[in-house]
């Protein structure tokens, strides 16, 4: 009745999936066949990390994502921008439910970008700018850019998207296309490229009437989201990029006078397409276990002031396999209606975090909580119902040195009593 | 004991005549011919003491303990054999723990189905006595190889108790008033309607067996009140134990004796055999109750046991006086007199004080609040809404008397008049029994319960006496003396009540000297009435005794069909199947309750919380096995409270709150559709009192139009928008035209609803069952992606609007 | 009470001579308003609950003007209606009088803005017109006036949420609680938990119980020895007041409060059966008690009365008497009954 794991984000059911899943069929939807050979040396590295790449065109008919119950395939690369709609049967609605049912979508757009996928990045958290707009950069901008409206800019990849990234990346990251805004209190988005504080997105070529509604290092460049069940989505703004001309690159200038050898383009996208097709940032948790300590065997209920070992592995997916997870910031919660304890969980280095905790004076229904989120990483909660019960009637102590005044009275009572009968019984007295 | 003997033996006397009575009462019938054939007999002496009138009397018994057991099947006959309501359902399931788990188990049970988070630790806050009654019949059953289910055991066990009761009220009365007012005050309570409202067969609850040992330990101590014998004593002691582990309500006999102890010492009263009936029984039952876990430490720190102590020290008190008497001359006894009564003034006064100072320092001045609400009558309703909300403790209006003792509430003055010629011991415990009794029923109608066998007893007494008085009028020569009237009269005045003549021996001369203050005022008694012969051969004339006779015996046959009628057809329904007929006489059965716990049970996780109101969570927990918030047991006022503010507020906030209980499924009940009274919505006003008790932000004003509690269009928007009215009402609208063509009409508050578009964003329906009495919500989880976020520096809403905006569940499966 | 309307009648005599003294809207004039603040202070002060009464005139003069440097809150009452059971205008002053006399204790009677609050009485008699001016035709009424409201001659409107509703007090006659709490709703002075005068909280109560021991143990002790006490009769009638009181409800009239007879809507007769199945007015349970021990009573009578009784005559006569009693009182008991609960009984066969 009590099921030994509980992951509401069942990181642990897609490992299940991943494991035998692995390396499957991606599918790349392309506006048109052009970006395969402009955008070559992505997909190449996307092959050379195992994946087969399925190439569809956007508004390709037979187009679909799902046989029936079945997903045909585990992760989409889309790169569009101006199709009115997908073809087939892979519309926003459909690539939505693709990402609530756990798997990964990596999506590039461009300035022209349709409502179609101005709907499926809001259902994600990630307002797109109106079509036309572009992110203008007077400032600091590309120097030898084929165009001369300044939309080629350089975005800096946000620090706290290293774990993303897999560190961070000091080179200028090129970017020409769409910015976008995110809610203030979104918790789920991470904005792993920013424009610079100089940016504005607005129509190029047309003069600005009023002050742009997005501006400065509030624009998003690229967002990366996981979603609560674990499934990863990135949009990025510009499908340029990703293209071979961006990764190549050389040497870049930005002005003002700023030079450097290679643009950061290409690490940044291998690295985010890792991270979104889950090759890095990827953690699994099993075995969770709590007996009672000493003894190998989980009781149906413990007692209070129980002493409880709580023990959990937690791996991480590394170089296409599972290594052992290390972190010392994994904490442990025993709840009921609110954490009575908080502990941190050490953990020896083959990935098992235990602890040993002291059940409370308390008795009532608990739960052992661990709940792990780390940006870029998967999240973990792990929730564990174990009832603590009050002392039996006969595990109370006996004997208590401080009782011994009314044991002495109880008997003394007893002998007092028997006496008197005696007295009683056999000593008559003459009635007055 | 020659006095128990003489006792006896003039009980013998009459024995015939009433008990034949009594017999075609429980047939139904009086017919005229065999009772004054009766009264022939009844004239040869001989024939009383012979075995036929004992073989009678013991068929009568049976016929009464049959006809207690097979009136009270109207349940299993009309429905099914299934246990009832609420409570029932509790004890159902702890005995059905008991028998699997064993008594050891039961004792240490923890639950953690029940009030989740808190769990609630069943083996210490029940009264096991009803339990182990059941699992101890269960056991020896099985032991002789009857495969019985436990359920039938708990459906039935109630009846057999009230054919024990009927027995312990005739060997009450019979130790009181003889045998033929035992007899009648047995068929009484064999058929009366307040007692059969608890006890017929599936109400498996605490006062089906509880009222049988309340009558018992009664009759015991009259035994030992009659007898002076220390072997009944200590079996009174032990039927208290019992008491005590079945009910409550032995408060009631803990308070009622010591009044009874007091008042037998006021009156000259006291003798050895109340010491020996009073004194033992405070004492080990007092031990004997406080080794209960429910009770435990209450047996001697609340204040509803105070009494007993003080008739304890009292009664002691006085034997002491007696002794000093007895030792000291006459004139020194008067000075120490004086002087121990101006001394006892100041020491009372210190003691008071005292009590006061230890009894103020407990919120409610060390009383529980049902036994203040008692004391009290507008306490509860005042300070304690959760029990001002239970219905069985309202005050009963003047229809409920009749309706649940009949005729026995006309009898009960003249029964009262009965025990005061002659007052004996006995009669005088049957006065106060009565006459608290009464009182108490008044306060809380539940009490009624108490009040049903006292007015069988005093009404079996009246009616035995009245019977006797006519029938002898009838068959009496005009004012010829007959040997039989002497008899009968003067069994009346030395019935039960044996004389103090024996015990003056036992006792000196103090007792003798009571014994004369007894007789004294007992002249003075009868000096006021000096216009009566007092030498008992009086005779009222014949006509009106054969008018009388006649009236007395419809009026009895009326209780008996008025008794077999509310049987049948008022408190025979196990309010969870229901039954409707329409005029053409067929039956229409709705089983929804059992309909939607079967969905809980079979399609949720085991594991899984359940969320609804407290009336509701014994049958969640014992029907559909899954666990609940809050339950019957209502021991914790502020998760209830919690409970009630999720059900009244706004549906984000009641999302929340029950998330934060990990509750996964919400139950409501909604009785709209059918017209189904009791459901949540008219419960709803206690929902927001009693939450509004613990959190300030619930206030009741908001929910009431000019103070007035109303759902339609002129209802306030907290109500409108509250969770309790989204979940009744969602779809309802369209529901509706079905059964009354109009739209969104409701049944029960016979109103069209003021929100008939009504849509849920954190709640999906999962079940509603096919009356719509039950709906069943799932508490949704949070949504997957983040989706409509506010957002300052959104350009432009986007123009459609992405359909998926509500939470989605863990498995993204799509509403339905 | 009676120091207290000595109080009022000195209040009132203070408020005549000043009325005497100025003419009318006087206030618009320049009257330096302080004064009038201090008037008004030593008012409060004569009297004992700090309740000031007025007069037509008096309030003009206090009341008038566009604005005040205090407030008011002020109780109408009429004499004539005091003694009318459903309003309860009696017991609302009292209640007013403790509001005031605990706000005065506790020393807060000014807002948060510093505005002094002055706790008024209108009395219809002395201040007719004001009635008129407001517009108030129903009693009780309890109302604030912000100092901001300016008052000139004819009608006065007023806020709806300056005074106190029915609806938004769930009980009726409003307690001091209730009125503290309108008190602190519109002007956030907050007066403490009014202390009701009573017995228990006197500095010499443990005296009186003391003393009410040894009394009560004294008379118990002389009541003990009563020859009546020996009467069984005695016990007998008190028994049955008992079970008369309870089975007719009486219990459910305290609770409930139900009243004892009422009104009848459409036709103006007292009413004394209530129409509906659920609850009892008090004389209808009264009246069914009586019943029932009356039946009983004429049982007992016919069992041990009358068989006794010495004169043949009488003895017939009180038979027939008892038989007839009881007889009608059953059925009476029946009859209505059935009306009541309209329940048919079945017999089953």
């Amino acid at each position: 009745m009590r099921g030994r794991a509980t992951l509401l984000a069942c990181a642990l059911w897609l490992t299940v999936t991943r494991v035998q899943a692995q390396k499957s069929d991606v599918l790349v939807i392309l506006e048109d066949q052009q970006l395969k050979s402009t955008h070559s040396i992505f997909f190449g590295h996307l092959r050379q990390l195992g994946y087969q790449l399925d190439y569809r065109s956007a508004d390709d008919k037979k187009l679909q994502l799902r046989d029936w119950d079945s997903w045909l395939y585990d992760k989409v690369i889309c790169f569009a921008a101006a199709v009115p709609e997908f073809g087939g049967a892979a519309d926003a609605q459909a690539l939505l439910e693709f990402v609530d049912s756990g798997r990964d979508l990596l999506l590039a757009t461009d300035s022209s970008a349709s409502d179609e996928l101005r709907e499926l990045t809001a259902g994600v958290g990630v307002d797109l700018e109106p079509q036309g707009r572009a992110v203008i950069d007077h400032f600091s901008y590309a120097l030898q850019s084929l165009t001369v409206d300044h939309t080629v800019v350089s975005g800096q990849a946000a620090l706290a998207a290293s774990a993303v990234l897999g560190g961070p990346i000091e080179a200028p990251v090129l970017f020409r296309g769409i910015g976008a805004s995110v809610a203030p209190e979104s918790e789920l988005v991470l904005k792993v490229l920013t424009a610079g504080s100089t940016a504005i997105s607005a129509v190029p070529g047309k003069p600005l009437t009023e002050a742009p509604t997005l501006a400065g290092n509030e624009t998003t460049l690229t967002a990366a989201i996981q979603t609560r069940n674990n499934a990863r989505v990135t949009v990025c703004g510009s499908i340029d990029l990703f293209s071979n001309e961006f990764f190549r690159w050389s040497p870049v200038v930005v002005t003002p006078g700023q030079r450097v050898g290679q643009s950061g383009n290409r690490a940044f996208a291998t690295q985010l397409a890792e991270w979104t097709l889950q090759d890095r940032g990827r953690l699994r948790v099993s075995k969770v276990r709590h007996v009672l300590a000493g003894t190998s065997e989980t009781p149906q209920r413990y007692r209070i002031r129980d002493q409880v070992d709580f023990s959990v592995d937690i791996h991480e997916w590394r170089k296409g396999s599972w290594q052992p997870f290390k972190a010392d910031d994994v904490q442990l919660e025993f709840v009921m209606l609110h954490p009575y304890l908080r502990v941190n969980l050490a953990h020896n280095n083959k990935g098992t975090f235990s602890t040993r905790l002291s059940v409370p004076d308390v008795y009532g229904v608990f739960k052992f909580v661990l709940n792990y989120q780390r940006p870029g990483y998967s999240h973990l909660f792990v929730s564990e119902q174990a009832p603590v019960r009050p002392f039996k009637h006969d595990e109370y102590e006996r004997f208590i040195p401080a009782a011994f005044p009314y044991y002495a009275s109880t008997f003394s009572m007893m002998g007092g009593f028997f006496a008197l009968t005696l007295l009683f019984l056999y000593h008559k007295r003459p009635l007055p | 004991m020659s006095s128990a003997q003489r006792a006896e033996g003039q009980l013998v006397k009459q024995k015939p005549v009433a008990q034949k009575e009594v017999a075609t009462i429980s047939n139904g019938d009086i017919d005229l011919p065999v009772s004054s054939a009766d009264l022939k007999s009844s004239r040869a002496e001989k024939l009383n003491r012979s075995a036929a009138a004992q073989i009678i009397n013991g068929f009568a018994l049976l016929g009464i303990c049959v006809l207690a057991f097979c009136i009270r099947l109207f349940s299993v006959v009309k429905y099914e054999s299934v246990i009832h309501e609420f409570d029932p359902y509790f004890n159902y399931r702890v005995t059905g723990f008991l028998t699997r788990e064993g008594f050891y188990n039961l004792w240490n049970w923890f639950d953690e189905h029940t009030w989740y988070p808190l769990g609630r630790v069943i083996g210490g806050t029940i009264y096991p006595g009803l339990m182990w009654t059941a699992g101890v019949l269960y056991n020896v059953l099985h032991l002789l190889n009857i495969p019985i289910h436990v359920q039938e055991v708990c459906v039935f066990l109630a009846p057999l108790f009230s054919a024990f009761c009927a027995l312990s009220a005739y060997l009450f009365v019979k130790e009181i008033r003889g045998q033929g007012a035992g007899l009648m005050a047995a068929a009484f309570t064999a058929v009366v309607p307040s007692y059969i409202s608890r006890s017929v067969a599936g109400s498996f609850d605490n006062e089906g067996v509880a009222i049988f040992a309340l009558i018992f330990v009664f009759y015991l101590y009259v035994k030992t009140l009659n007898t002076g014998s220390l072997a009944w004593a200590t079996a009174s002691a032990m039927a208290y134990l019992y008491m005590v582990m079945s009910w409550g309500g032995y408060s009631f006999i803990i308070n009622l004796l010591p009044i009874h102890c007091l008042a037998c010492v006021f009156t000259g009263r006291l003798s050895h055999r109340l010491y020996v009936a009073y004194a033992p029984l405070i004492v080990m039952g007092t031990i004997g109750a406080a080794m209960i876990p429910v009770v435990g430490f209450n047996a001697v720190l609340m204040s509803e046991h105070f009494g007993a102590f003080f008739a304890f020290g009292v009664l002691h008190g006085a034997l002491f006086i007696r002794y000093v008497k007895s030792v000291l001359p006459a004139k020194a006894y008067q000075a120490a007199k004086t002087l121990v009564l101006t001394g006892g003034v100041a020491i009372i006064g210190v003691l008071l004080a005292l009590i006061t100072g230890y009894v103020m320092a407990s919120p409610t001045f060390g009383w529980t609040g049902r036994s203040l609400s008692l004391l009290d009558p507008t306490y509860a309703s005042k300070y304690i809404p959760i029990i001002a909300s239970v219905s069985e403790h309202q005050p009963p209006a003047w229809p409920s008397y009749f309706t649940d003792i009949h005729v026995l509430v006309l009898l009960v003055p003249a029964g009262l008049a009965a025990c005061f010629r002659p007052l004996s011991d006995a009669s005088l415990f049957l006065i106060l029994y009565g006459v608290t009794a009464v009182y108490f029923s008044g306060v809380m109608v539940r009490l009624m319960l108490v009040l049903a066998p006292a007015a069988c007893c005093l009404g079996g007494v009246a009616a035995h006496e009245f019977l006797l008085a006519l029938t002898r009028a009838i068959r009496a020569p005009n004012l010829a003396p007959s040997p039989v009237t002497d008899a009968s009269v003067s069994l009346l005045d030395t019935a039960a009540a044996p004389s103090p003549a024996p015990k003056s021996k036992g006792k000196g001369k103090s007792s003798a000297a009571k014994a004369e203050k007894a007789k004294g005022k007992g002249v003075t008694a009868e000096s006021m009435f000096d216009f009566l012969d007092t030498s008992g051969k009086g005779r009222i004339p014949r006509d009106v005794a054969w008018i009388g006779l006649v009236a007395a015996t419809l009026g009895l046959i009326f209780y008996i069909g008025h008794c077999v009628w509310v049987s049948a057809e008022m408190y025979s329904a196990p309010s969870i199947v229901l039954q409707t007929r329409d005029p053409q006489g067929g039956v229409h059965v709705f089983d929804d309750f059992r309909e939607a716990y079967g969905w809980l049970r079979f399609n949720t996780d085991p594991n899984c919380k359940v969320a609804s109101w407290w009336d509701y969570g014994y049958q969640t927990t014992a029907m559909a096995n899954r666990t609940v918030l809050v339950d019957n047991n209502t021991w914790n006022n502020t998760h209830i409270a919690t409970v009630g503010r999720a059900m009244a507020s706004p549906e984000k906030k009641a999302w929340q709150i029950y998330r934060d209980l990990d509750t996964e499924y919400v139950l409501v009940v909604f009785g709209g559709f059918i017209g189904y009274p009791s459901d949540d919505i008219n419960k709803f006003l206690w929902m927001v009192r009693i939450g509004g008790g613990v959190f300030p932000d619930i206030k009741e004003k908001d929910y009431l139009a000019q103070g007035s509690y109303r759902v339609d269009d002129q209802a306030p928007p907290a109500l409108l928008n509250c969770l309790m009215y989204k979940l009744s009402y969602y779809r309802f609208a369209e529901a509706s035209t079905m059964v009354t063509g109009r739209y969104g009409f409701d049944r029960v508050r016979n109103t069209m609803i003021g929100k008939t578009d009504i849509s849920l964003q954190y709640f999906e329906e999962v079940f509603t069952s096919e009356h719509w009495m039950v709906r069943i919500y799932r508490v949704l989880d949070r949504p997957n992606r983040e989706t409509k976020l506010k957002n300052p520096r959104r350009a432009k809403p986007p123009r459609r609007s992405s359909s998926s905006s509500r939470p989605r569940s863990a498995s993204g499966a799509p509403p339905k | 009470m009676v120091a207290g309307s000595t109080g009022w009648v000195l209040a009132i005599c203070l408020c005549l001579s000043f009325a005497a003294a100025k003419p009318r809207h006087s206030a618009s004039e320049a009257s330096p308003s302080d004064a009038r603040l201090a008037e008004l202070e030593h008012l409060a002060s004569q009297t004992k609950d700090h309740v000031i009464q007025l007069n037509t005139a008096a309030f003009d003069r206090f009341a008038g003007g566009k604005r005040r440097p205090y407030a008011l809150v002020i109780f109408l009452t009429a004499r004539h209606l005091v003694d009318k059971p459903q309003l309860q205008l009696g017991k609302l002053r009292r209640e007013f009088g403790l509001l005031s006399s605990q706000a005065a204790k506790s020393g807060n009677e000014r807002d948060a803005a510093g505005l002094r609050h002055f706790f008024i009485v209108l009395d219809f008699h002395d201040s007719e017109p004001v009635f008129h001016r407001l517009g108030v035709n129903t009693l009780p009424y309890i109302f604030r006036l912000p100092s901001s409201k300016a008052i000139e001659a004819g009608a006065i409107k007023l806020r709806p949420d300056d005074q106190m509703r029915m609806e938004d007090y769930s009980s009726f006659p409003w307690s001091a609680n209730d009125m503290a709490g309108f008190l602190q709703e519109k002007t956030g002075i907050s007066v403490g938990t009014i202390d009701r005068p009573s017995l228990f909280n006197s500095r010499l109560f443990p005296v009186l119980a003391l003393a009410f021991v040894a009394a009560g143990t004294y008379v118990a002790y002389r009541i003990y020895y009563l020859p009546i006490l020996k009467n069984l009769g005695l016990w007998l009638a008190a028994s049955l007041v008992v079970f008369w009181f309870s089975a007719s409800g009486g219990m459910h009239n305290i609770i409930r409060g139900v009243p004892l007879v009422m009104p009848d809507m459409k036709t103006g007769k007292v009413q004394m059966f209530l129409q509906q199945a659920q609850g009892q007015l008090g004389a209808e349970g009264f009246i069914m008690g009586t019943l029932y021990t009356a039946c009983g009573l004429s049982v007992a009578v016919l069992t041990w009365l009358a068989p006794n009784l010495k004169d043949r005559g009488i003895q017939r006569g009180v038979s027939y008497l008892a038989l007839l009693t009881g007889l009608v009182s059953f059925y009476q008991v029946i009859s209505n009954y059935r009306w009541k609960t309209n329940y048919r009984m079945g017999w089953f066969f």
